[in-house]
Parts: structure tokens; C-alpha cells; sequence
């Protein structure tokens, strides 16, 4: 069997340099490829868990994406409130399974504080427990989140929280220590499981101690008393209110209904639809620039390929005039090139997959979202299509080796 | 034992633009006795490594026949002339054409590997030895490192590693001083006579020429001398 590895090896050896960087083009190009095709699945599987229990949510009227943005994604934005007693027409509407108030503003050690009620801490009852310690019995008693970095049995004193504060989690900032609610302590009694979301970062306490923090009463007749039902006259405005409903057919006719006098209902679903919408929009005009990029890559890739056969065409022209078929002298020509392309395309994958780890962890600090990354076959796609291509293109200077003048090219001319 | 060669009417001759056709070769006959060694003189451009070129079907003729053992290469495919060529033929070229990233073994077996993917060991013992003959010691050193006259004898080493019957020499001690030159010939001339291979040497040299059985003496692409030396 015949042997081309050999002269491919010198070649490479003889290339340096150049051998490196068309690698690393090639590299680029691919894994800027991989890493936005990751990214955004990552994006999309992590935002769509995320909002799996927030089945309707209601809201003031406003902006949707907000009212979304800050429920089911803790952006903290202050969202316009709706009057108190809708919770009384909730609480009687046979269609409604659970509903839960959700008030936010506070936060401790930059973690949000938001209020809601044990139904929707146990979301809507799939947990019977917490992870760790018990859930929270009483106006003072907080459970935290998987990733809160918050001793159970610790007190805290919630802070008024000032819009996009983009403190270290678990650090308390020099705002935060100045705008504390000294008269509320909260003790820490329990840890939820973890949910893949923002809300692995928040500390949840009984909404009622959120409404007597701000000086609101508790929104029940009686003191000490959390949970629905509520009072709806005592009950504060609220910025929303995550519904679930019985049935699927419920659920439309819940939205329906409550997109009216002033308020706004919507399945988080629509607007991560559009925003999927608009993320596979920049996603498709990405993923264009970077096979156009890829493309252009390739390109120089042939024509540095060119480049260097022009150089080493006398050596191509030896192997034929010491008897070296035309096969095997276009053989190490073919892998030559396709071997600078394969090896570009690899390390592309793997960078690409460094890359998406990188950013993964990045926006999952940023977000709270738990960005995980599941390989698969199409985000190798573009490198496979340019290795194909590579290797069709890689096929030049294999001619061009099979059609050299030997008498010439030894000759020098 | 060696190729026997004839060579009829050839003409080689290079299009001009504008011009009638530029005359490179234009030899009625030619013999080659099989065994035999062969100069080939004449000043720069009389056509002596276009000479050599069309013997080893490097660059076809115009027209004209070069028959070795009576096969006509003129008329083979590039396919089948590069095979008769790994076959039968031995090239030392005036630049040595080493592959300077491989080692001097590597440079010297290059044609094997062409049809075997390593060497076995008893080519590697045969190759040490050749080399110890040729005087190169360290076989696993780079080309690259080598001094012109080492690079020559890897080159002569490499022509002469497949025991081929037509060794075909362009100007194989031009760039080297009298004792490497001298080391060079000698080893061409031994392995002729041992092999009774035929040995075709294009020089300006005249103490190559004068180890010569016959010196063929070219000038403007026509033979002018072609008698065999007393």
C-alpha cells in the first residue's frame, strides 16, 4: 500500500507557519458556526423550562414582553400594577386551578425577594418538600432558592431593591445596606430544588410579609394569616399573577377574559414564540454571515492552497519523474489541502463547543437561566458542509499536480 | 544488465509565438549499447538535459522513436511511462531534488514508498549499507542539514537504491569539488559495472567524460561527435 503520509508530513513541516494559520481560519470559522447554532438551542430548551409553570400570567396592562421578562425571568423592571381584587374574582372562577400573587422590589445581598403564596413555591404542588429544611408557615420565614448562597436557619433583612442593581449575587452593596427594611427579619427555613431558572436565585417569602414590609396591611382580616383566600378590599395592588388553569380550553378563555378593564393575560409562550421568532431571525442572518465568512475562509484557504502548490510543484513533479503514479502524487496534493481543512473543521468543533461553554456560563451568571448544551449532528452541519466542500475544492491541486510538464517544473521554468 | 537504446529521428521543438518553431533536438539516430557508459557534452543549451529528459519520458518528443529494449516510451501513457520509469530508471539531478524535511533514508528509499507503506527491516540494513558505501554514516539526519556534496551522494544513493538498468545523470558533479566529484563518479561507475547497468552522464566535465566508454557531443540540439573513445 502506497505511502503518502510521508511527503504530506514534510509539507506540513515545510509550511509551518502558514499550515497553522489556515488551520486556525478554518477553526474560527467553524466555531463561531457551532457556538451560535448551541447557543441558541440552549437559549430556547432553558427559556421554554423556565417558564413551564407560569401557564397564564396576568398583569396591568403594558408591555408584554416586560410583564414576562420580570415574572418568569426575575428582570427587575418596575412593572405597572392592577388593582387588589382581581384575586377575589380568581379565587371564584371554577376554571382557575391555583392562582398566585407575585410581588417583587426587594432583594437581600442583591438576591430578589418576591412574594408569593405556598402554592406556587411548591409549583402548584409537584413538590411535597423542599430540598432542604421545610417551607415557609408564617409572614417571617423565607425559603430560598437552589443556588442562593444563604444558610438555612439565618436571618435576613430585605433591602429595597433600585431597579437594575448589578451587584455580585450574594454580596451586599453599599446601596443595599443603606436602603434596608430594618423592622423585618425574615428567617431562612427552607431550600427549594433546583429549576433550571432565575428563580434558583431568588428568595421567596410569604407575599403577605412583602405587603407589611411596604406598609400594606397583609390583605387578610386577620393577622398572621398567609394565603388565599385574601381579603380582596385589603388586598395592595399587584404587578401580577401567575394563573394555573384546569383545562387547556380554561386557559383561553381565562386570557380572554382578563384582557379587559385595563388588565393584560398572556401564555409566556407568545412572547417567547416571538422572541424565538426574533432569535432565530438573528440566528439565520448569523449563521448567513458565518457560512458567507466560512465561505470566504475557504477561499483563502484554496488560494493560500494554490499558493503553496505553486511552491512545492517541483517537489509534486520530482514524485512523478522518480515514478510516483499520478495517483499518488495527486493523493498527497488531495490531502494536503484536505488535511489543513479536516484538521480547521475539528478544531473548529471543539472550539466552538469551548465557546458555547464559555458564553453558556457567562449569560447563565447574567440570566439565572441554567444554559445546558445538548450536542447534535446539525450543529456539525456547517462543518461537514465545508469539509465536503474542502474536499472538493482540495481536489485543485490534485489536478494541478496530475497536469504538471515534468521536463519544465524540474527545470525550474 | 542494462537497457539497450535507440533513438530515431527525433525532433523536439518548442512552438514560438510569432515564430516558426524553436529547434531544442534533432537527432536522426542513436544507439545505446545496453552496459554501456555514456557521455553526453556540449555547451549550455545544446539540448543535453532536454536529451536526458525525453530518454527518461519526462518530456515527450515531437516526433521520433525512443525505443529502450525495443518499447517505445515516445508512445507509452504518462501513466504507464511513469511506471516503466520506477521500474527501470535511476535520475541524478544537477540540483540533487532531495526532499529537505526528510531524513537522508527517508530521501533515498522515496521511491518505495510509493508502492509500500514502511520500510521493512531488511530494506533498512541494505540502505545502511549503501550509505556506509556512499560515505553517509548518520541516515536518519535531516536533508536539510546536509553539505552539497552529502546531498549529492543521497541523491546518487536514491537513483541507484531500486538497482535500475538505465541510470540517466544530468551534470552530477557541476556543483561539487574535484574529491566529492571524484567519490560521486566513482560510485555511478561501480554500480554500472557491477550491475552492467547502462549509464547516461550529461556533463561540461571533461574528467567525467573522459570515464566515459562513449561521449555523445551535442550542439544546437544536433549530435556533432558521437564516436565510441578509443
Amino acid at each position: 500500500m502506497m505511502n503518502p503520509l510521508i511527503i504530506v508530513k514534510a509539507d506540513y513541516r515545510a509550511m509551518r507557519g502558514s499550515a497553522w494559520a489556515a488551520v486556525l481560519l478554518v477553526a474560527f470559522a467553524v466555531a463561531i458556526g457551532v457556538a451560535l447554532s448551541a447557543q441558541e438551542k440552549a437559549l430556547r430548551t432553558s427559556t421554554t423550562r423556565a417558564a413551564a409553570d407560569f401557564d397564564l400570567v396576568i398583569g396591568a396592562a403594558g408591555s408584554a414582553t416586560q410583564l414576562v421578562m420580570t415574572t418568569v425571568y426575575l428582570q427587575p423592571e418596575a412593572l405597572p400594577l392592577m388593582p387588589g381584587e382581581i384575586l377575589k374574582s380568581l379565587g371564584k372562577d371554577p376554571r382557575v386551578k391555583a392562582f398566585a400573587p407575585i410581588a417583587f422590589g426587594d432583594v437581600v445581598r442583591s438576591y430578589p425577594v418576591i412574594g408569593t403564596t405556598l402554592d406556587f413555591v411548591t409549583r402548584w404542588g409537584r413538590y411535597d418538600a423542599p430540598m432542604q429544611g421545610r417551607f415557609f408557615a408564617a409572614e417571617n420565614e423565607a425559603v430560598v432558592g437552589h443556588d442562593v448562597a444563604v444558610q438555612l436557619g439565618e436571618e435576613i433583612i430585605p433591602a429595597h431593591g433600585l431597579g437594575s442593581d448589578n451587584s455580585v449575587k450574594g454580596a451586599t452593596s453599599a446601596l443595599e445596606a443603606n436602603h434596608r427594611h430594618e423592622t423585618t427579619r425574615l428567617r431562612v427555613v427552607g431550600r427549594l430544588p433546583a429549576t433550571g431558572s432565575p428563580w434558583d436565585k431568588a428568595i421567596l417569602v410569604p407575599i403577605e410579609s412583602v405587603w407589611e414590609t411596604h406598609g400594606f396591611g397583609n390583605g387578610h382580616s386577620q393577622d398572621g394569616q398567609i394565603g388565599a383566600p385574601f381579603d380582596a378590599e385589603k388586598v395592595p395592588p399587584l404587578p401580577a399573577i401567575v394563573v394555573k388553569p384546569h383545562r387547556i380550553a380554561d386557559a383561553y378563555a381565562l386570557r380572554s377574559d382578563y384582557r379587559k378593564y385595563g388588565l393584560m393575560a398572556l401564555f409566556p409562550a407568545e412572547i417567547l414564540v416571538s422572541l424565538y421568532r426574533n432569535l432565530g431571525d438573528v440566528r439565520d442572518a448569523m449563521l448567513v454571515a458565518s457560512i458567507l465568512n466560512s465561505v470566504l475562509i475557504l477561499c483563502a484557504i484554496i488560494l493560500l492552497i494554490i499558493a503553496i502548490f505553486s511552491l512545492r510543484r517541483r517537489r509534486y513533479a520530482l514524485l512523478r519523474a522518480l515514478g510516483a503514479s499520478a495517483l499518488y502524487s495527486g493523493l498527497v496534493a488531495w490531502l494536503g489541502a484536505f488535511g489543513l481543512i479536516a484538521a480547521g473543521c475539528l478544531a473548529g468543533l471543539a472550539l466552538g463547543w469551548v465557546l458555547t461553554a464559555a458564553l453558556s456560563l457567562w449569560l447563565s451568571a447574567q440570566t439565572g437561566l441554567d444554559l445546558q448544551l445538548s450536542p447534535d449532528w446539525t450543529q456539525t452541519m456547517p462543518a461537514l458542509m465545508l469539509l465536503m466542500a474542502g474536499s472538493l475544492f482540495a481536489c485543485l491541486p490534485a489536478v494541478m499536480a496530475y497536469r504538471l510538464s515534468l521536463h519544465e517544473t524540474l527545470r525550474g521554468e | 544488465m542494462g537497457l539497450s537504446g535507440q533513438i530515431t529521428d527525433l525532433r523536439l521543438e518548442v512552438p514560438q509565438p510569432d515564430a516558426s518553431p524553436l529547434r531544442i533536438l534533432d537527432l536522426p539516430h542513436l544507439d545505446f549499447e545496453a552496459g554501456s557508459v555514456i557521455g553526453i557534452s556540449g555547451p549550455s543549451g545544446s539540448g543535453k538535459t532536454s536529451l536526458l529528459h525525453c530518454l527518461a519520458g519526462l518530456m515527450r518528443p515531437t516526433s521520433g522513436a525512443i525505443l529502450w529494449n525495443d518499447q517505445d516510451i515516445a508512445a507509452l501513457s504518462a501513466t504507464d511511462c511513469d511506471l516503466w520509469r520506477r521500474e527501470h530508471v535511476g535520475l541524478v539531478f544537477q540540483d540533487f531534488q532531495l526532499i529537505p524535511e526528510l531524513s537522508v533514508l527517508e530521501n533515498i528509499a522515496l521511491p518505495q514508498f510509493f508502492s509500500q507503506w514502511r520500510l521493512t527491516e531488511t530494506q533498512k540494513n541494505s540502505l545502511h549499507k549503501q550509505g556506509q558505501q556512499l560515505g553517509l554514516n548518520n541516515l536518519y539526519q535531516r536533508a536539510s542539514s546536509l553539505s552539497r556534496g552529502e546531498q549529492q551522494r543521497v541523491a546518487v544513493a536514491r537513483s541507484l537504491w531500486h538497482h535500475p538498468a538505465l541510470i540517466l545523470a544530468d551534470e552530477p558533479t557541476a556543483s561539487l569539488d574535484r574529491a566529492h566529484a571524484d567519490k560521486v563518479m566513482q560510485a555511478l561507475l561501480e554500480h554500472a559495472s557491477q550491475h552492467r547497468t547502462t549509464l547516461i552522464v550529461a556533463s561540461h566535465d571533461p574528467a567525467v567524460l573522459d570515464l566515459m566508454d562513449r561521449v555523445i557531443a551535442l550542439d544546437s540540439g544536433r549530435m556533432t561527435q558521437g564516436q565510441p573513445l578509443s
